[in-house]
């Protein structure tokens, strides 16, 4: 208990104009809104809009270049630290220092409060997550990028968890100086235990934005089947349509619409996930309508805690390939 | 009345050719003493007789002109037809061959990222399991190798039989 499993990959950020959450993976401590291992959620909770397509979105690969080497090491039940080098010809390289630390306040056996996210570099461009759970409803979040010494982004969210719904309000960017940023308020409701509703309203003002200020309105619906997920997400600035399939305890396919009205343009995306523990190897897989093909082999060298990560991305209208392969230690 | 004036068409035609071709004899005649080159032939302007057996006119055709000339026997529509056909075939290969180039590039290397690691992780998975059961077969005797036995399909009919230890070989 209190060891936090740092999953790989940090999750997407919430909407457009929102900052990214940055580098720093969140635990797997925070999916305390989230359904589990099981297709079925938790009481009758739905969980937040930001998980809605939580459950495809994990099958897909996150394609990395380049070589990573990562060293984690847990000094206490609490704290956690990483060392990460990457050596690569797209992304500059260069060393980060990661810590985790964990609360002492409890929740259940795998959940810890407050949780605090750092990554840092020798330049001094950090990215940082603050969670903390005030109580059984109310959960918090702050997210921090800071580079060249001034807030790059910057994003506060809180969610409040209520008996069959969840809402929750962001706030990212604000400047006082130059009265700007970015207002979202998220709710979503579990209408039946299979189905969940909701809608998301996002407010972006400031003096860029033409007008002065501007707002999205859109709706997101999820429907929870035997072995299957499937939820979408509306808005006028285009649709986003998600469906996930467990097919067996090796197997995961999913298949990812998205529509983009303003652009023009939409992409199909169908990913797949193979779990063999025996070989203690997790693969995933992706095709996608723009001519790519992707993939990324994760595989537990035992008796050692060392994984072995390959990534591989093949562009063939482009006739561009990325690869990458990672080694992370402990 | 056409053949009579053919004939007689003919018959007026070859007058004169036969007068130029006295006078060009004598002509050649005169041209063969000076030491001139036949081609005195084709400056006078003379047409090429049906009957004439100049060796001088046949080699002013080469062999691919006189097989082209053969095909004129052929109506235009079956010339035409042929020839689209034979061109269609002939681009409809080249395209045929440029499009398996791209389309086994796009399978090959797509299932060298997708599929063929898989592939050889199970594999090697599958070898370990049976390396592992050989062993304890060899340790344990027959009948430990059957109750081992994994789920991944890979099913003992029968008690081993002995020739699979290596041992033996």
């Amino acid at each position: 208990m209190g060891n936090v499993l740092a999953s790989s990959f940090s999750p997407s950020p919430v909407t457009p104009p929102a900052p990214p959450t940055g580098a720093p993976p969140p635990p797997s401590a925070g999916d305390s809104f989230t359904s589990d291992e099981t297709v079925k959620v938790n009481g009758l909770n739905p969980g937040a809009i930001e998980d809605l397509h939580k459950k495809c979105k994990d099958i897909f690969p996150v394609n990395f270049e380049g070589a990573k080497l990562m060293v984690n090491k847990g000094l206490s039940n609490h704290f956690q630290i990483s060392h990460t080098l990457s050596m690569s010809s797209i992304t500059p390289s260069g060393y980060r220092f990661g810590a985790t630390y964990v609360g002492t306040k409890q929740l259940s056996p795998t959940e810890a409060y407050p949780v605090l996210l750092g990554d840092i570099d020798p330049s001094g461009n950090l990215n940082a997550n603050i969670i903390h759970q005030f109580n059984k409803h109310i959960r918090t979040k702050f997210a921090a990028q800071i580079q060249d010494s001034r807030y790059v982004a910057s994003q506060l969210t809180t969610d409040f968890k209520g008996h069959d719904y969840t809402a929750s309000l962001t706030l990212g960017n604000i400047d006082i100086f130059n009265g700007s940023g970015v207002a979202v308020l998220h709710y979503l409701q579990s209408v039946t235990p299979k189905v969940a509703a909701g809608a998301e309203l996002a407010y972006q003002y400031g003096s860029q934005v033409p007008g002065g200020e501007i707002a999205v309105l859109s709706l997101a619906g999820r429907y929870t089947g035997q072995n299957c997920v499937l939820s979408g997400t509306l808005s006028t600035a285009g649709a986003h349509i998600c469906y996930y399939h467990k097919g067996n305890d090796q197997v995961q396919v999913g298949v990812e619409v998205e529509t983009n009205l303003r652009l023009g343009e939409s992409v199909a995306t169908i990913g797949y996930q193979l779990d063999l523990p025996k070989a203690n190897l997790v693969f995933k897989g992706t095709v996608d309508s723009n001519w790519t093909v992707g993939a990324v082999l994760e595989k537990k060298l035992q008796p050692l805690p060392f994984t072995l990560a390959l990534s591989g991305m093949l562009n063939h209208a482009k006739n561009q390939s990325r690869f990458g392969c990672g080694l992370i230690i402990g | 009345m056409a053949s009579e004036e053919g004939e007689s068409g003919f018959e007026l035609m070859n007058v004169p050719e036969n007068s130029e071709e006295s006078s060009q004899i004598k002509k050649e005649d005169k041209e063969a003493e000076a030491g001139t080159s036949s081609s005195s032939a084709l400056e006078s302007g003379e047409p090429v007789g049906l009957f004439k057996t100049d060796d001088d006119d046949d080699l002013d055709e080469s062999l691919g002109e006189r097989l082209w000339g053969l095909t004129e026997m052929f109506p235009e529509s079956l010339r035409s037809t042929v020839w689209s056909m034979m061109a269609g075939t002939v681009g409809s290969v080249k395209w045929f061959y440029g499009f398996s180039r791209s389309a086994f590039w796009i399978f090959f290397s797509s299932s060298a990222i997708l599929i063929a690691p898989v592939i050889f992780e199970i594999e090697r998975m599958q070898m370990e399991e049976m390396q592992k059961q050989q062993q304890r077969q060899i340790l344990l005797g027959p009948s430990a190798a059957v109750s081992s036995s994994s789920g991944m399909g890979m099913m003992m009919p029968g008690p081993p039989p002995p020739q699979q230890q290596p041992s033996q070989h």
